[in-house]
């Protein structure tokens, strides 16, 4: 097959397929489907017989993967995956047994990598361990390894907390995933999840009260502080804001709770209170000033919670959406999409956000700085700096059709043509390839 | 005397088709009054899948329509191959060619018109047939006048004679009379709905002209060709003729539409003709030599449905057959005299011609469908895939066929039918409790059904790109569960109501296909699982030691497993049911045992959390049984294969069969979550992997040293009661831990068993563990560990007679094993522990017999397990360098003469230390031989290595066989009481040497052989690389203090 990757002999891995709702593994598998496309040839690396410790197939793959005489490898759909991939021997499969480059495709990395190389966390300060940070340097430091952010935020805090140098990982703008990219040249099913106004994504409201660590009253406080912050500050990132909280505790207190990088718990702590309370309350927060009647989609983590929504928060909740054949026709049908960014990203943007614009959507967002200095002026069109900005624009898209088609068709043609991932794929395989120097 | 010529498309164009559609065709039939007057309908490009539009409204035409009616099915194939490019569905042009063509050549005129016409003779004439009777040559036209919606609604639609009635009464008492006229050429407006021409002066011009595909003026065109043809003449016949017209715009079409309006070109077709003739079809129009399906409405198989249906059944339903939506036991069953009604009813749309073909393993639904194709008069037999038929030979009524390839499939039928069905006839089941109930090579007939399918639609989207015909899908039992999943992966078919049984559809091609998605992995697992979806190939396979299945769906398993193998994924196969085998052939170079090992990853426990229990056969032989105390930690269980067994044979057979599966309805009830349908799995343990190897691995050679921690050989010996290894050994789990043993070759002298202990399972709650050991069958010590968890070693003489050749088995009973939970060592963790064994040795134990004046070497090296073995770890300390401590209030020293004593003689001790300190400087012992009291020492201040003496009188030991020397100390101490250490043990005094039979007894040099002096110009030479060596610890403690500071 002919094509920008013609040549190429890609391993991509493909997470276990019950993990996160089997999300990860269809965007992996659309992934590779993708280089296919592309005319790679593509080994399929399965990860979870390496999750199991399963040696027969360890033995099979690793022989497979030798004849295959790979040229690189792709952790799909992020970095997380290739780390897995260990043997009963504790050795990677690519970089200590095929020893070829690898391509880590960073996710919200700040806080995902930690928690998988530190794994699992500590549920209280009292059972943290040190050595964070060597251990994290240890894992991710190699010169096999070619990483690559979708956050210039993470990639900063990275370097300064001495885990990786900036020098080493490279920015790239999330792109937009296959199957969004193909809805975009679809004729939407009529009437399908029309909205005028929705969100679709999750909040943890469970999840945020049974936190282990709840009971101490200093990391209540300091939660409570952070709150706080980000409501008057909603376009400063979680992770600065807590961190800054954590600088100007009394360094005892900080010495007890174990909030240093250095040790277990501070990763732990970020990741829950960013990934777990930040993305519930911050989320609605911003929701629930929305001035428009909003449908709400999603909440696939915690539907039990789905009551509370709507007795206590006044929420329309609708349905929990398959994120591979609805979530697109919701975007495509709806006039206007609002979304808060996962909190776990400081100054890039989910793909989902790219999803929404690659199908022919409207999102509109909390700003992200990435995003302006990859789309422009135009992106601050589809970025709020406050829940008043959001509602101004909300008014403004839902009053204007003309405006959202224009906005819409514009960032949609962007991403189909520069920021999907088959154009990732070229720039990082072929075009700036990295990992043949 | 007149062919009626219409068209149309079952598809609901409009509004109200079917009802304006009867009400035409019948009062068109009812102004029809000449023998060979006929009303040709040509059904144009209704889906394949749908019946014309004739047989749809067939109930409401008259009797006298129907003997009128002819009507021809034009396929969507012949629509394809006839016009390249068009937006509509029906082409107005074409479909009338092929009406005119095939009309009745005794019949002078052909009247196009449409299926919304009432047409009603004047008051001269009494049918259309009169009126037409004695008109010259010519084109003829009349006025339409139109119909609301709501007058015609109100028509019986059955009732001609109604409606014509109706429209002569009504039509001037509501005014209805507009003539609306148009150019010469046309006379009125909208000519096509009435139409008349001579049937030759059509063929003379070469009928409508085929090239306008783009919609309206085919009659506009065809009025300016007759026009011309009749020397500029159209005439009327409104004088005989009412024409009305039933209005059905309520809904716009998209020829209806003043937007968007899709035509052909005026100026071409009708402006700019100047000649009638449609040279440019001269031979073509109308595709005389294609040979166009003609519905036979007396016997086609649509007529013949429900008579064929019974002969084919032959006695009526006796009782309510029962099935249930939700079935997940029972699943690949259907009762097939109820899903054939269903089956075939999707037949009747195909020509009498259509060729079918049957993939399937269900010799009874083969047979009645095969014979209902015949008794529905379709010309050609079903055929069936010979290979998938695998339960017993077809009926006579099919055709087996054994195509070479998939594409040959595809290319050679109209219909490919999927049964996905089991027929239980002769099997004997009884009640089907699982699916795995079904014998594995009908399951597994299943699978290969599947693949069927799947290459079909695979091949199906390479025929499309080539744009090549394809044949339709039916799949039988994919209504629900797995096959519904599995179906759609793969077809596009509607979700048809579960008591059907039946669904069909087409092949996804192109952008319809869907990717592997983890919704597809998980369904794929399962048509593995029970169905071998992935495996050709299910003949045994020969097992050697080295070997390994691996049960995850990763590996291929498929043709190992029989019986009640559950769900697999890639973590392992659950056994769900009692009986799960593995099915081997054995290595015929394999003469010896073989060991099996299970390696388990979970297990399923009830809400009373107790232990899975599994009994293991070979060959029906009982083997082992084996219990499982943890449910997600991997236990690996062992089983030896007595090579007996499997000596000569073509395949062997393991079952493990499981005594307390769990209902997993009662676990997710009892955990508070709710069931919307009902959970049949009976749930034990989920396997990864089994591998063999030979008995060589239980092999053990005298001396040897095994090691319990990560990757030992000790791994291989022990059975499935004990823990996982870590880097310190494995613990007991739970009451029965045993490891076994095979020797290299028969000892010839009594052996001592020595076991490392480096952890017990107690508290100060609980400071003692009961252990009693057996090895094979015979007690061989009681331990009594604790209370402290030090590392602890205990020596196991072992009794007459053992080992021998058989294989040593070395039995742990725990008293009362404790969780972690339990000592408040963990939150969380229950597992049943006892102690944690890390290394295990066996070695000759050299004489058991005591010569007079023998060393008795009490220190690590020494030799004194003889004498004080059954002992050790509870009245003496695991011995060090230095000797042995006494534990405890009593030490007992157990010495069998070779020759007993002949009179008193002295016993001499070496003591290298005592419990003493400055706050408690003396320590009393009293030492008493055979009971009675020989001596009384107070040990301390010192703590020097000293001697001690007691004489032994000769009434103690003359003529004894055996001395038992006792040293009891009323106040031990321990290290942590004196401020030493941690130790908590109380201990007495460090005995390193004991004799008897001699007053005297040296003092050892203990520990380490000392160097020989270095001279000082070696040592002055080895400064600097011992500074480097400092320096470098020392960089090396700081570097790792600043990475975790």
């Amino acid at each position: 097959m002919s094509g920008a990757l013609s040549g190429l002999r890609v391993v991509t891995t493909l997470p276990p397929h019950p993990w996160f709702g089997g999300i990860d593994y269809n965007f992996a598998v659309e992934m590779s489907d993708e280089l296919r496309a592309l005319g790679a040839s593509v080994f399929d690396l399965h990860v979870d017989g390496f999750i199991t410790q399963n040696d027969v197939y360890i033995h099979d793959t690793i022989q497979a993967l030798k004849s295959f005489r790979p040229d690189v490898a792709i952790s799909l759909p992020n970095a997380l995956y290739a780390l897995q991939c260990k043997t009963p021997k504790h050795e990677n499969v690519f970089k200590d047994i095929l020893q070829i480059p690898t391509l880590m495709l960073w996710d919200h990395g700040l806080l995902q990598l930690p928690q998988q190389i530190l794994g699992p966390l500590p549920a209280t300060p009292a059972e943290a361990t040190g050595g964070s940070i060597r251990r994290l340097r240890k894992a991710l430091d190699h010169s096999l390894y070619l990483h690559y952010s979708p956050d210039r935020g993470h990639i900063a805090e990275l370097h300064r907390l001495g885990v990786i140098n900036r020098d080493k990982v490279r920015f790239f703008l999330q792109p937009a995933y296959p199957n969004y990219v193909r809805y975009g040249y679809r004729t939407p099913s009529a009437g399908a999840f029309r909205t005028r106004v929705a969100f679709a994504g999750n909040v943890y409201v469970k999840g945020a009260q049974n936190l282990p660590f709840r009971n101490d009253p200093d990391l209540t406080a300091i939660q409570a502080r952070v709150l706080a912050a980000k409501k008057n500050r909603l376009t400063e990132c979680l992770w600065d804001l807590i961190r800054a909280e954590l600088d100007a505790l009394d360094p005892s207190v900080r010495k007890r709770l174990r909030l240093d990088p250095n040790y277990t718990f501070f990763w732990q702590f970020m990741h829950e209170e960013i990934e777990t309370v930040g993305n519930t309350e911050v989320r609605l927060g911003v929701l629930t000033g929305l001035k428009r009647d909003f449908d709400f989609y999603g909440n696939f983590v915690e539907p039990d919670s789905v009551a509370t929504l709507r007795d206590q928060y006044r929420m329309r909740f609708r349905k929990c959406l398959d994120y591979f054949t609805e979530l697109p026709l919701l975007f495509m049908n709806s006039d206007v999409i609002v979304d808060i960014v996962n909190l776990g990203y400081n100054t890039g943007i989910s793909p989902k956000i790219m999803g929404c614009f690659a199908c022919g959507g409207l999102v509109l967002f909390d700003y992200k700085e990435d995003f302006h200095q990859s789309m422009g002026d135009l992106g601050d069109q589809v970025m709020y700096r406050s829940i008043d900005h959001l509602n101004s624009l909300v008014e403004e898209y839902l009053a204007n059709p003309r405006k959202r088609r224009d906005v819409s068709r514009y960032l949609q043609q962007r991403v189909s043509a520069e920021f999907n991932f088959g154009a990732l794929a070229k720039r990082i395989l072929v075009e700036e390839p990295a990992w043949k120097k | 005397m007149i062919s009626v010529i219409l068209y149309g498309r079952n598809d609901s164009h409009g509004y109200n088709l079917h009802k304006r559609a009867a009400i035409s065709i019948n009062c068109i039939a009812e102004v029809l009054s000449d023998p060979d007057d006929e009303i040709l309908f040509v059904d144009y490009n209704t889906s394949n899948d749908l019946p014309t539009f004739i047989e749809a409204i067939y109930d409401t035409l008259t009797a006298r329509a129907k003997t009128r009616l002819r009507v021809f099915r034009v396929r969507p194939q012949l629509h394809a191959r006839m016009v390249e490019r068009t937006h509509l569905s029906a082409l107005e042009p074409h479909s009338r060619n092929i009406a005119i063509r095939r009309s009745n050549a005794r019949n002078r005129w052909i009247l196009a018109t449409n299926t919304d016409m009432i047409f009603l003779p004047c008051d001269s004439v009494s049918s259309l047939s009169e009126a037409v009777r004695d008109l010259g040559d010519g084109q003829y036209i009349v006025p339409r006048f139109e119909l609301p919606e709501p007058l015609w609604e109100s028509f019986s639609r059955s009732d001609p004679e109604a409606v014509l009635s109706a429209c002569q009464e009504l039509g001037p008492k509501l005014h209805m009379h507009e003539i609306a006229i148009r150019a010469p050429y046309m006379r009125f407006d909208s000519p096509g709905d009435f139409q008349l021409a001579p049937r030759k002066a059509l063929f003379d011009i070469h009928g409508f002209d085929e090239r306008m595909t783009q919609g309206w003026h085919a009659d506009s065109n065809m009025c300016k060709r007759l026009y011309l043809f009749y020397g500029n003449r159209t005439e009327s016949l409104a004088h005989r003729v009412k024409a009305y017209h039933c209005d059905h715009t309520r809904v716009a079409t998209l020829a209806h539409r003043l937007d968007i309006k899709l035509e052909n070109n005026l100026q071409e077709f009708v402006y700019g003709v100047e000649d009638p003739v449609a040279h440019h079809q001269a031979e073509t129009w109308g595709v005389p030599d294609e040979k166009i399906e003609e519905l036979d409405f007396a016997n086609d198989p649509q007529s013949r449905f429900v008579c064929a249906l019974e002969r084919t059944l032959a006695a009526p339903q006796q009782h309510d057959y029962h099935s249930d939506a939700n079935e997940t036991r029972n699943f690949v069953y259907y009762q097939p005299e109820h899903v054939l009604a269903h089956l075939v009813g999707n037949l009747t749309v195909y020509p009498p011609d259509a060729r079918f073909a049957y993939a399937g393993n269900n010799p009874r639904m083969l047979e009645l469908t095969a014979r209902c194709i015949v008794e529905m008069g379709f010309s050609r037999k079903l055929h069936y895939v010979a290979d998938l038929l695998s339960s017993s030979a077809g009926p006579d009524w099919a055709e087996a066929i054994q195509p070479a390839t998939i594409s040959d499939l595809l290319t050679s039928y109209d219909l490919l039918i999927f049964d996905f069905g089991l027929d239980p006839a002769g099997l004997g089941l009884g009640k089907i409790a699982r699916v795995t109930d079904w014998p594995r090579e009908q399951r597994y007939s299943l699978g290969a059904v599947a693949r069927c399918l799947e290459a079909s639609a695979t091949a199906s989207d390479a025929l499309s790109r080539q744009g090549s015909n394809r044949p339709d899908f039916l799949v039988l039992n994919a209504n629900h569960h797995i096959f519904q999943q599995f179906a759609g992966q793969f077809l596009i078919s509607a979700d048809t109501p579960f008591p059907t049984h039946v669904r069909k559809g087409i092949a996804r091609v192109g952008e319809k296909r869907l990717y592997g998605s983890a919704n597809w992995k998980y369904t794929r697992d399962l048509m593995c699982s029970f169905f071998a979806y992935d495996q050709d190939d299910h003949s045994l396979r020969t097992v050697s030691p080295g070997d390994a299945i691996d049960l995850t769906s990763e590996g291929d398993s498929a043709r190992y497993k029989d019986g009640h193998w559950g769900a697999m994924d890639y973590t392992g196969s659950w056994i769900d049911g009692y009986n799960a085998a593995i099915l081997f052939v054995p290595s015929a170079d394999v003469s010896d045992d073989l060991v099996v090992y299970v390696r388990i990853n979970e297990a399923y426990f009830g809400p009373e959390e107790e232990p899975m229990r599994l009994k293991v056969f070979f060959e029906g032989e009982f083997l082992v049984r084996w219990t499982i105390y943890t449910r997600f930690q991997t236990t690996t269980c062992k089983a030896v294969l007595p090579g007996r067994l499997m000596a000569s044979k073509q395949a062997c057979r393991l079952e493990i069969h499981a005594e307390n599966p769990q209902s997993a309805e009662r676990v997710a009830l009892a955990s508070g979550q709710k069931l919307v349908n009902e959970d049949p799995r009976e749930l034990s343990v989920k396997i990864q992997k089994v591998s063999f190897t030979g008995a060589d691995r239980l092999r053990y050679s005298l001396s040897d040293t095994l090691n319990f921690i990560e990757e030992g050989q000790g791994l291989h010996h022990i059975n499935e009661c004990w823990t996982q290894a870590d880097g310190f050994g494995v613990w007991t789990l739970g009451p029965e831990a045993n490891l076994v043993l095979l020797l290299r070759e028969p000892a010839a002298e009594p052996l001592i068993a020595t076991f490392t202990i480096t952890d017990v399972a107690v508290s100060e709650q609980h400071p003692f563990l009961d252990v009693h050991v057996d090895i094979n069958g015979k007690t061989a010590a009681q331990w009594t560990l604790g209370p402290t968890r030090l590392t602890d070693e205990r020596r196991i003489l072992l009794p007459d007679g053992l080992p021998n050749s058989d294989p040593v088995l070395i039995s742990f009973h725990i008293e009362s094993p404790r969780s972690p939970k339990q000592l408040n060592w963990s939150t969380w963790d229950s597992r049943p522990l006892g102690f944690r064994l890390t290394k295990f040795r066996m070695a000759p134990a050299g004489s058991l017999k005591y010569r007079l004046g023998e060393i008795i070497d009490l220190t690590d090296s020494g030799n004194s397990t003889a004498f004080v073995g059954d002992y050790l770890g509870t009245e003496w300390a695991l011995p060090d360098q230095y000797g042995s401590w006494t534990v405890g209030t009593l030490a007992t020293m157990k010495v069998p003469f070779e020759r007993p004593p002949t009179a008193g003689v002295p016993a001499s001790f070496v003591i290298s230390d005592c419990m003493v300190a400055d706050s408690a400087p003396a320590l009393p012992v009293r030492v008493r031989a055979n009971g009675q009291l020989v001596g009384e020492w107070t040990l301390g201040p010192d703590r020097e290595v000293h001697r001690r003496s007691v004489n032994l009188p000769a009434e103690i030991v003359a003529g004894a066989e055996e001395l038992i020397l006792t040293f009891e100390i009323p106040a031990p101490r321990s290290p942590a009481s004196l401020g030493w250490n941690s130790d908590s043990r109380l201990l007495g005094m460090r005995l390193a040497r004991a004799v008897i039979g001699r007053a005297d007894i040296a003092i050892p040099v203990f520990g380490k052989p000392t160097m020989a002096p270095r001279k000082l110009i070696t040592r002055i030479i080895g400064l600097p690389g011992f500074a480097l060596h400092v320096s470098r610890i020392l960089a090396r403690r700081a570097l790792r203090w600043w990475q975790e500071r």
